[in-house]
């Protein structure tokens, strides 16, 4: 469905020296710096998958977007969507897909979302009982049939995302890009977004790539994600193996009745089970995840223990050290 | 209509608009021509009575707010402010999708013309300077639409422009003045040296609002007719091959900020 071979993108930056003589300067040479934004990124995608791509700012998410959805031309590579080069913005193409960019209103701004509608489905050549069916399902689902006859720029935020998302959905894309969709939003209406993405998943099994700073986001919609770290892809699996190719150790949290154990412990836990801190009555060991059991055996017969608790690595945790950091490459 | 819908959603703006700047250019031009034609004591320069002058005011400043469409940054903006993305997203041309909201904002001013000329009918009739001829409105329609189009594919490839430089606002108004003043908005080409208009005659400023004013007021002879309109089509070819070419290298280079 979705196939990237050693995709590159680089940008020719002018960078501009500050104050007024570096203007001057930039009036008869100019320097530029050339910025590499995307790095032999390979991508496979069958029918109805999701992907979730994860990277820090800058990382290149929202470029990758931009070169699968046709807005710009990659330097180098090769890039086929169901037979099409998104470059060559085909109609065929641009009719079964759509992006949604919680960044950046499509719809006009000083009319009503309906008006805007009106206007897709001339764009879209929908027909006109699709159309309405459209309109009348995806506005009850989303809670905003009342919003439908104000100005855009009269909505809020999330009334805003949510007629966003209608208006990119009524032609029924089978591949769908989103870029931040719930960027902004309030918890309940993050919620709703998620919800809706998922029951519209179900219902039509679009292929999907979402970016997102939430991994509330990525845990709940994307089995599988991609991790793009300085123009590269440095991660591309199933979530669920983040644990176990990057969560070396585990967390263990434990009560301990008296001062006393918690010295002991402090001093006399063996170091290969591994590494302890102390705060008031409470000890967390982080430990490697062969000797998790042993660790706690110790701790079970070495000290009164009144509860213990052992904790997965949290996902944003893996997910930031993964962005951040260096670390191997892992297809 | 969805510009046309756009254009009447802020009533005050229409109207500010629609009187602004008809007046507003029309009183000053009628107290500088008034006084010029004082000084000199001449009932006639140029082929110009004083009611006729009045008259031109009236409508070459709106034929050429007519050719202006969306106006300057209409795609530059576009392209400044990453909205151009959507456009490349949606199964249409580009330049079909431009052009049909740009002619829509024309047809919202050219429908202002047509009150004006019709007020001028009803209450300023003057047989030697405009008459309602049914042949001649037709011609006129033509010579607008000629002229918006070339107007039209001119900007294009000034805002296109957009995609390698920074600031293309202050060639956009260059261009309007340049424009406004070569076609007649701001004098009547016949008041220019007859060097200089022959030299115009060969370039597609005088298309711009000379022409059209001239074919509503006059009525101009069949054969002129013929040429101008064929000279017209000439020059909208040229400028839509370049703005294709221009269009064409720049969305290669286009980098899709802000998004």
């Amino acid at each position: 469905m979705i196939k990237v071979e050693g995709l590159n993108k680089t940008f020719k930056v002018h960078k501009k020296e500050p104050g007024l003589a570096g203007s001057a300067k930039a009036l008869f040479k100019r320097n530029y710096i050339v910025k590499n934004a995307l790095e032999d990124i390979n991508l496979n995608l069958d029918e109805g998958e999701i992907i979730g791509l994860l990277g820090a700012n800058g990382a290149g998410k929202t470029t990758l977007i931009k070169i699968l959805s046709g807005i710009i031309h990659s330097s180098s590579g090769n890039v086929n969507i169901m037979g099409h080069n998104p470059w060559d913005r085909h109609n065929d193409y641009r009719k079964s897909m759509s992006v949604i960019m919680g960044q950046k209103a499509q719809l006009w701004w000083d009319l009503p979302p309906m008006d805007g509608f009106l206007l897709l489905k001339e764009i879209y050549q929908i027909h006109h009982k699709d159309f309405y069916e459209s309109i009348e399902h995806l506005s009850e689902i989303l809670n905003v049939k009342e919003q439908l006859n104000i100005q855009v720029r009269k909505l809020s935020l999330g009334e805003r995302m949510k007629v966003e998302l209608i208006a990119a959905l009524l032609h029924k894309p089978k591949i769908i890009f989103l870029d931040e969709p719930t960027i902004g939003l309030d918890i309940s209406a993050q919620k709703t977004v998620r919800k809706f993405i998922k029951e519209y998943r179900k219902e039509y099994n679009p292929t999907m790539i979402l970016t997102s700073h939430y991994m509330d986001d990525i845990e709940e919609l994307c089995p599988r994600i991609a991790i793009l770290r300085a123009g590269q892809k440095v991660f591309d699996g199933d979530l669920s193996n983040l644990h176990n190719q990057y969560a070396k150790n585990k967390l263990l949290k434990a009560h301990v009745k008296n001062e006393e154990d918690l010295q002991k412990l402090s001093t006399q836990f063996p170091s290969e089970l591994g590494t302890i801190e102390l705060a008031k009555n409470e000890i967390s060991i982080s430990s490697p995840r062969a000797k998790v059991m042993d660790a706690a055996r110790y701790l079970l017969n070495n000290a009164d223990i009144i509860d213990l608790n052992i904790k997965e690595e949290e996902i944003s945790n893996i997910v930031e050290k993964i962005m951040m950091k260096s670390g191997d490459k892992v297809e | 209509m969805m510009e046309l819908r756009r254009r009447v959603a802020y009533r005050s703006d229409f109207w500010i608009n629609f009187f602004g700047q008809t007046f507003f250019s029309l009183i000053i031009a009628y107290y500088l021509w008034s006084s010029i034609f004082k000084t000199t004591g001449k009932t006639e320069m140029n082929g110009f009575t004083m009611q006729s002058m009045i008259f031109y005011y009236l409508v070459a400043p709106l034929v050429f707010r007519i050719q202006q469409g969306l106006g300057i940054g209409f795609i530059s903006r576009d392209i400044y402010e990453g909205s151009l993305n959507k456009y490349l997203l949606y199964p249409v041309e580009f330049f079909k999708f431009k052009l049909s909201t740009y002619l829509a904002t024309s047809f919202f001013f050219a429908t202002q013309l047509f009150v004006i000329l019709g007020v001028y009918q009803i209450f300023f009739y003057d047989e030697n300077i405009f008459q309602f001829h049914l042949l001649n409105i037709i011609f006129f329609l033509l010579a607008l639409l000629g002229s918006t189009l070339i107007y039209f594919y001119l900007s294009v490839i000034f805002e296109s422009l957009a995609f390698w430089y920074d600031n293309v606002w202050s060639v956009g108004v260059v261009l309007r003045f340049a424009t406004s003043f070569l076609g007649g908005a701001l004098i009547p080409l016949t008041f220019f040296p007859i060097g200089v208009q022959s030299l115009l005659n060969m370039t597609p400023f005088p298309y711009l609002i000379h022409f059209p004013v001239a074919v509503l007021t006059k009525g101009l002879p069949a054969t002129e007719l013929l040429s101008s309109f064929g000279i017209m089509i000439f020059w909208i070819c040229i400028f839509y091959a370049v703005a294709k070419l221009v269009w064409n290298k720049g969305s290669y280079s286009y980098s899709g900020v802000g998004i």
